[in-house]
C-alpha cells in the first residue's frame, strides 16, 4: 500500500515542505546593502524544492496507473516494529546518558539493541550481557583516555 | 614535481604515520569485507578520531580506509557471492563460480594483484595530473567556481539513482540543510527557529554518520538478522603462473583506464566502474559465452577497474575541491575539518599535505597487498561475525564520534534526526549521496554567487559571458537534457518488456 504511493506522499510532504521554507524567508532581514541577501538563495531552493516536488508527485501518479494496469501486488511487507523500537531505544540512550553516564547507558542500550535485532536461535542473553559490558568498557577506556573525548561520567563519576 | 613527492615521503614516513596507514588499511578491509559495512562507514565512524591530529596524519589514517575499504569487498564477493561493497558487484560474477570450482586461492590472487595495480596506475595518474590541473583552476573566480559547483551537483543529482527529480530534489535537500544557521558574508541566523544550538548549523559529521550509519542500522532492523553467512573456502592454492598473469595484461589495462575515467567524472565511481569494466570486457573477449562461469578475465575487470576509480575519483577533490562520490565527500569533510580549505588553491597553500596523501595512498596500496595475502584466513573469519552484535557497537561508536565533535550532546540529536532521514530517503527511493554533496557544496555555491554579484556590482550577466563559466554552465544543461532524453528512452523500453512479461 505504501509503496504504491510512496513518490506522491513524499511530493506532496517535500511541496509542503518547499512551500513553509520560502514563507520563512520573509522573516530574514538585510543586514548589507547589495543586491541579494540572506533570503535570495534560500528563496531560490525552496523554489526548486517546489518545481521537482511536483514533477515527483506527477511521476507518483504515472508509476500508480502503470502499476493498476499491471495489477501486481507487492506481497514483500517489512516489520516497521523493531525499527520504531530500535529508534525508541536510540532516544531513550540519548535522553539519560547525561544523568546515568556514558558506561551504564552504553551496556543498556547495547543489550537491548542486540536483543532487538538477534534471531531467537541466536539470543543467548548471558553471552549479549558479556559483550555489551565489555564494550562499553573498551570504548569508553578508548575514548576517553588516548582521544580525551569527555563523554559524561553520570553517577558513576 | 618530485622533490614534492619526496618531500610528501618524508613527512608521512614516522612511525605513527605508517601506523596509521597500517591500522586504517586494516579496518578499511575489514569494513569493505562484512557485507552492509562499507567504505563511507568506516571513514564517517574515523573521521572524529582524527579531528585531534594534525591533517597529514588524519588524512594518511583516511587514505588507509579508504584503499582498504574498496579492496575488502572482493573477499565476500567471491566466498559467499556477495559484494562487501558496492565497488565489488561484478566480481561475484565470476569470483563465486571460480570458488565453486575449488579455485578460490586463484581468484583471490588475481583479484587482489588487480586491485593493487589498478590503484598503483590511478594513483600515478593522479600524481601526474592533479597539480597542473590545480594550476589551472588557481585562476578561477567566484563566477567560474560557481558553474563548476551547479555542473558537478547536477551531474551527481542525475548519475546516482534511476529517477533525476529524486537525485535533483536530494541534492537541494542537502543545500538546504547546509543553510540552517549563520548565513555566508553577512551572519544572518537562518532557519534556527530560536534554537540558539542551531546558529552554527549543522556540523558536517554527525550529517554523514546519521545518514550513512544509523540509517543503515535502522534498514537492517526491519528484516531482522539473517542466518550466520557461511563460508565454504576450499583452497587450490594461490600461485599464478607468469603466463596466466601476462594474459590479462591487456584486460587489466583497458579495465584500469575505465575505473580511472568512471572515477575522475563526478558522481559514478567505483560502484558503476566495475559493471562498465566488466561489460567491456565480456564485449571485447573472444569467448564472451565464459564470462559468468568463473573465468578469470572477469574478476580482473571488475577489481582492477574498481581500485583505479580510487585514483580517479580523487582528481576532482585534490585539484578543484570537488567530490566526485560520496567516499570523497567525506575525505572533503576530513580536510574541511582539519581546517584546509578545499579547492584550487589547496595545492598551492597546502602542498606539502597534498603530496603526504600522495605518498600515503601509495604505501597504503602496498599494505593492502600485504595484508590480503597474510591475513586472508582472518578476514574470512570475520565473515562470521553475527551482524546483531557488530551494528548496535557500530552506534555506539557513532554517538561517541558525533559527541566528541563539540563535546555536546546536540550533535548526538542531530545524528539520530539525519539517521531518520537517511532511513525515509532510502525508503522513498531517494538516494543519499546528492544531499552530502549538496550539504557540502551548498554553502560554497551561495558565497560564490554573492561573492560573484558583489564583484559585478548586482550584474548576473557575467556568470553568462564568462567563458570558462559559461562553457561549464553549457555542459550542465546538455548533461542534464542528455539524462532526461535517455532516461524516457529506458522508461519507454521498460514499460514495454514489463508488459510483455505480464501478457506472457
Amino acid at each position: 500500500m505504501l509503496q504504491r504511493y510512496s513518490d506522491i506522499y513524499s511530493g506532496i510532504f517535500l511541496l509542503l515542505l518547499g512551500i513553509g521554507m520560502y514563507l520563512t524567508t520573509f522573516s530574514f532581514k538585510e543586514l548589507t546593502s547589495s543586491k541579494i541577501g540572506p533570503a535570495f538563495m534560500p528563496q531560490i531552493i525552496s523554489i526548486f524544492i517546489c518545481i521537482v516536488s511536483v514533477f515527483i508527485i506527477v511521476n507518483g501518479f504515472k508509476r500508480l496507473k502503470f502499476l493498476n494496469e499491471s495489477k501486481e501486488e507487492q506481497v514483500e511487507k517489512p516489520a516497521y516494529f523493531p525499527v520504531v523500537l530500535s529508534l525508541v531505544l536510540m532516544i531513550g540512550y540519548l535522553i539519560l546518558m547525561p544523568s546515568l553516564g556514558f558506561l551504564m547507558t552504553t551496556t543498556l542500550y547495547l543489550f537491548f539493541q542486540m536483543y532487538l535485532l538477534a534471531n531467537k536461535s541466536t539470543r543467548k542473553i548471558p553471552v549479549l550481557i558479556i559483550i555489551s559490558i565489555v564494550s562499553s568498557v573498551v570504548i569508553y577506556y578508548i575514548f576517553h583516555s588516548l582521544f580525551y573525548v569527555m563523554l559524561p561520567s553520570g553517577i558513576l563519576g | 614535481m618530485l622533490e614534492m613527492l619526496i618531500a610528501g615521503f618524508t613527512a608521512v614516513l614516522t612511525f605513527k604515520i605508517i601506523l596509521l596507514i597500517v591500522l586504517g588499511v586494516i579496518l578499511g578491509l575489514i569494513f569493505g569485507s562484512i557485507p552492509g559495512l562499507t567504505a563511507t562507514m568506516a571513514i564517517a565512524i574515523c573521521l572524529p578520531i582524527t579531528y585531534g591530529m594534525e591533517p597529514a596524519a588524519g588524512m594518511s589514517l583516511l587514505m588507509g580506509l579508504y584503499i582498504g575499504g574498496v579492496s575488502g569487498g572482493l573477499i565476500p564477493a567471491i566466498l559467499l557471492k556477495l559484494p562487501g561493497t558496492p565497488s565489488s558487484i561484478a566480481t561475484t560474477f565470476d569470483g563465486y563460480p571460480m570458488a565453486q570450482k575449488g579455485l578460490a586461492g586463484k581468484a583471490f590472487s588475481y583479484a587482489i594483484l588487480a586491485s593493487f595495480f589498478g590503484g598503483l596506475l590511478s594513483i600515478i595518474v593522479l600524481i601526474l595530473i592533479s597539480p597542473p590541473l590545480g594550476n589551472l583552476a588557481v585562476q578561477f573566480g567566484p563566477f567560474e567556481y560557481f558553474a563548476i559547483v551547479i555542473f558537478s551537483l547536477t551531474l551527481i543529482a542525475s548519475l546516482s539513482g534511476d529517477s533525476i527529480s529524486k537525485g535533483i530534489m536530494a541534492g537541494l535537500l542537502g543545500i538546504g540543510f547546509a543553510m540552517v544557521g549563520s548565513a555566508p558574508i553577512d551572519a544572518f541566523p537562518r532557519f534556527t527557529f530560536g534554537f540558539s544550538s542551531l546558529d552554527a548549523g549543522f556540523n558536517l559529521l554527525p550529517v554523514l554518520i546519521g545518514l550513512f550509519a544509523i540509517s543503515e542500522i535502522l534498514l537492517t532492523a526491519e528484516q531482522k538478522m539473517k542466518t550466520k553467512l557461511k563460508a565454504d573456502y576450499s583452497n587450490s592454492g594461490y600461485r599464478l603462473t607468469i603466463k596466466e598473469l601476462a594474459g590479462q595484461g591487456w584486460n587489466f589495462l583497458r579495465s584500469s583506464l575505465i575505473g580511472l575515467g568512471i572515477g575522475i567524472l563526478p558522481g559514478i565511481g567505483g560502484g558503476t566502474s566495475n559493471l562498465v569494466a566488466y561489460a567491456a570486457a565480456k564485449n571485447q573477449s573472444k569467448n564472451p559465452e565464459k564470462f559468468g562461469t568463473g573465468i578469470p578475465d572477469g574478476v580482473v575487470a571488475s577489481e582492477s577497474s574498481n581500485n583505479a576509480a580510487i585514483g580517479g575519483a580523487l582528481v576532482p577533490l585534490v585539484s578543484l575541491g570537488i567530490p566526485g562520490d560520496t567516499v570523497t565527500a567525506m575525505l572533503l569533510g576530513g580536510l574541511v575539518l582539519h581546517g584546509l580549505q578545499p579547492g584550487p588553491m589547496l595545492i598551492q597553500t597546502h602542498g606539502d599535505i597534498v603530496y603526504g596523501i600522495f605518498a600515503a595512498l601509495l604505501i597504503a596500496n602496498v599494505f593492502m597487498l600485504a595484508f590480503l595475502y597474510l591475513g586472508m584466513r582472518g578476514f574470512i573469519k570475520l565473515l562470521s561475525i553475527p551482524q546483531h552484535i557488530l551494528l548496535p557497537i557500530i552506534i555506539t561508536l557513532c554517538v561517541v564520534g558525533a559527541y566528541g565533535v563539540n563535546n555536546r550532546l546536540f550533535d548526538v540529536g542531530a545524528l539520530l534526526f539525519f539517521g531518520v532521514i537517511g532511513y525515509l530517503m532510502m525508503k522513498f527511493n531517494f538516494p543519499l549521496t546528492p544531499l552530502v554533496l549538496g550539504f557540502i557544496l551548498g554553502p560554497l555555491l551561495e558565497t560564490n554567487l554573492r561573492r560573484g554579484l558583489m564583484l559585478s556590482q548586482g550584474d548576473f550577466t557575467p556568470f553568462l559571458t564568462e567563458p570558462i563559466a559559461a562553457a561549464f554552465l553549457l555542459l550542465t544543461f546538455f548533461s542534464l537534457f542528455f539524462k532526461f532524453w535517455k532516461n524516457r528512452k529506458n522508461r519507454k523500453d521498460l514499460n514495454v518488456t514489463d508488459h510483455n512479461n505480464v501478457t506472457s
